[in-house]
């Protein structure tokens, strides 16, 4: 067996070290196209740096940093996950820092031909409808609290959820344990307002909420997005959306910490140009609610 | 092609090669003893190494994250935390293509004509040499074209990769991930061509390993 090892090792050696000067990012997806273009205006500005995005939902990279993910920055789509590393001791003290508020939008394809309202996911052909995994994406918990401040969904009374005492219909949206709704979202809630009058309905859930957009794009028709995604191109172009009103939903407020030991110069840049006027002015283009800014 | 796509195919390949590589080293022994040796559990032996055939993806690359996770036995024993990068990455590359490489192995060498190797043995020639001059001119389009089908198999593989990797670009985003990623940024268009080049690219692996074992079957009903 050590021989082996020594084998194994050995070759690992002749792999490649990688540039220096990189800094490693991992954010939500909602993120996709505003983080990019934030990147590129850093890059262009700091030529020996580099900077390494990856998307993915926020839970799911919050259970890889606390399983050994190495990397510089974690941009959240939710508060929560930041603090929980905070408090893991895996994050760099006084680093935690909100960026941006995130928006949601009710995105419809446009050759159904329908108005941009919630009521337009009462129509019959709208049978599939795209939302992110609330178990771990936030954006997904946000959907799921949309649809039922519009009505269109209505907490079970009697579903009891492992490991909770009080009433599940009792809960408020900050309440809901989330991670514990592995079941899908019609367990829980009873979707007869967006089932009525249609053969079948049903929810088809995205890893994250970049997935959860290019299956509204491609099999859905309809779906509940980031408006950071359905402003751009590829989504606004196929389609139409309706901005949910701030008080609709579990708010998505959106913070980034530097991780454990990664406090390095480059990557402080990179943690101060998302904060400057340059990298807010990015961040609001692509519909994000900036700190400490309000609705016109 | 955005040169992200050959940061990733590069990655895939040196992970399939230094993957292919081991399994070359591990995989002639193992295949031997399961070709000629009879021993107690031999049978639960093989059922283990076939597994990974079978066995979802998630479900090894989720117990692979506890191996090599910082909390995972791994490392405790070596010190070395493997989960998101380039070592985690060949071993689970190991495990889920040793099944290709060890039955192409053992078929390469259950067509072996043992009487030969026994006409060797009674004439005294060494072990060694036995291996150079008999089995290994034998045997060899059958070790190559398993060793092609892991290279193969280690380069398209996604959902073990995704759990044991993470997608870090140009760490350890391989290419059937760099994909997946592009599919979900939308970009549709990117996504085809760098799929269209994996494409070609196993079609072609393949057929080299299809020429391969026939060559085998060729040489041996020549000798």
């Amino acid at each position: 067996m050590s021989k082996q090892r020594v084998v194994l090792l050995a070759l690992l050696l002749l792999a490649p070290v990688w540039a220096q000067k990189t800094v490693q990012v991992v954010a939500a997806s909602d993120l996709q196209y505003a983080l990019k273009e934030l990147a590129q205006a850093f890059e262009a500005k700091n030529p020996g740096i580099r900077v390494s995005l990856s998307f993915g939902s926020s839970g799911k990279f919050y259970a890889q940093l606390t399983q050994g993910l190495e990397a510089d920055l974690f941009f959240s789509a939710e508060k929560i996950y930041p603090r929980l590393l905070e408090e893991k001791g895996l994050a760099e003290p006084h680093t935690r820092r909100p960026y941006a508020l995130g928006r949601l939008v009710i995105w419809l394809d446009r050759r159904l031909g329908l108005q941009p309202d919630p009521k337009a996911l009462k129509d019959p052909r709208i049978t599939r409808l795209a939302i992110a995994n609330p178990v771990h994406a936030p954006y997904g918990r946000a959907a799921v609290t949309l649809l039922e401040h519009l009505g269109l969904l209505r907490r079970r009374p009697d579903v009891s959820i492992p490991g909770l005492k009080e009433p599940f219909a009792s809960l408020s949206w900050e309440e809901i344990p989330w991670e514990g709704l592995t079941r899908g979202v019609e367990t829980y809630w009873d979707a007869t307002p967006l089932r009525q009058g249609k053969a079948h309905f049903e929810f088809v859930y995205g890893e994250n909420i970049s997935q959860t957009a290019q299956l509204a794009l491609t099999a859905t028709q309809a779906g509940i997005l980031a408006l950071s995604l359905a402003i751009h191109e590829s989504l606004s172009r196929p389609g139409v959306y309706w901005v949910a009103p701030l008080e609709s939903h579990l708010t998505l407020e959106q913070d980034y910490v530097i991780l454990k030991g990664r406090k390095r110069p480059e990557v402080m840049a990179f943690y101060n140009f998302v904060g400057s006027p340059e990298g807010r002015a990015i961040l609001r283009r692509y519909g994000f609610l900036l700190p400490g800014e309000k609705l016109e | 092609m955005d040169p992200l796509f050959w940061t990733a195919l590069g990655l895939s390949l040196e992970v399939a090669f230094l993957a292919s590589l081991i399994l070359l080293l591990l995989g002639i022994p193992l295949a031997w003893l399961m070709a000629f040796h009879r021993f107690p559990g031999k049978a639960l032996l093989e059922a283990v190494f076939l597994l990974p055939l079978v066995l979802p993806p998630t479900v090894l690359g989720f117990y692979l994250l506890l191996f090599l996770g910082p909390g995972g036995l791994w490392t405790k024993l070596t010190g070395l935390s493997w989960a998101f990068r380039l070592e985690g990455l060949v071993l689970a590359s190991v495990l889920f293509s040793l099944p290709f490489a060890l039955t192409a192995y053992r078929e390469a060498f259950l067509s072996l004509d043992r009487s030969l190797l026994e006409v060797a043995r009674t004439l005294g020639v060494r072990r060694g040499k036995i291996w150079a001059r008999v089995v290994l001119p034998l045997v060899w389009p059958g070790l190559l074209s398993g060793t092609l089908l892991a290279f193969a198999h280690t380069l398209g593989e996604f959902g073990v990769v995704l759990m044991v990797g993470g997608s870090i670009p140009g760490k350890t985003q391989m290419v059937s991930i760099y994909i997946y990623d592009l599919v979900q940024a939308l970009r549709f268009g990117e996504a085809s061509k760098a799929a269209l080049v994996l494409l070609f690219l196993s079609l072609a692996i393949l057929a080299a390993a299809r020429t391969l074992e026939a060559k085998g079957r060729a040489w041996r009903s020549i000798t």
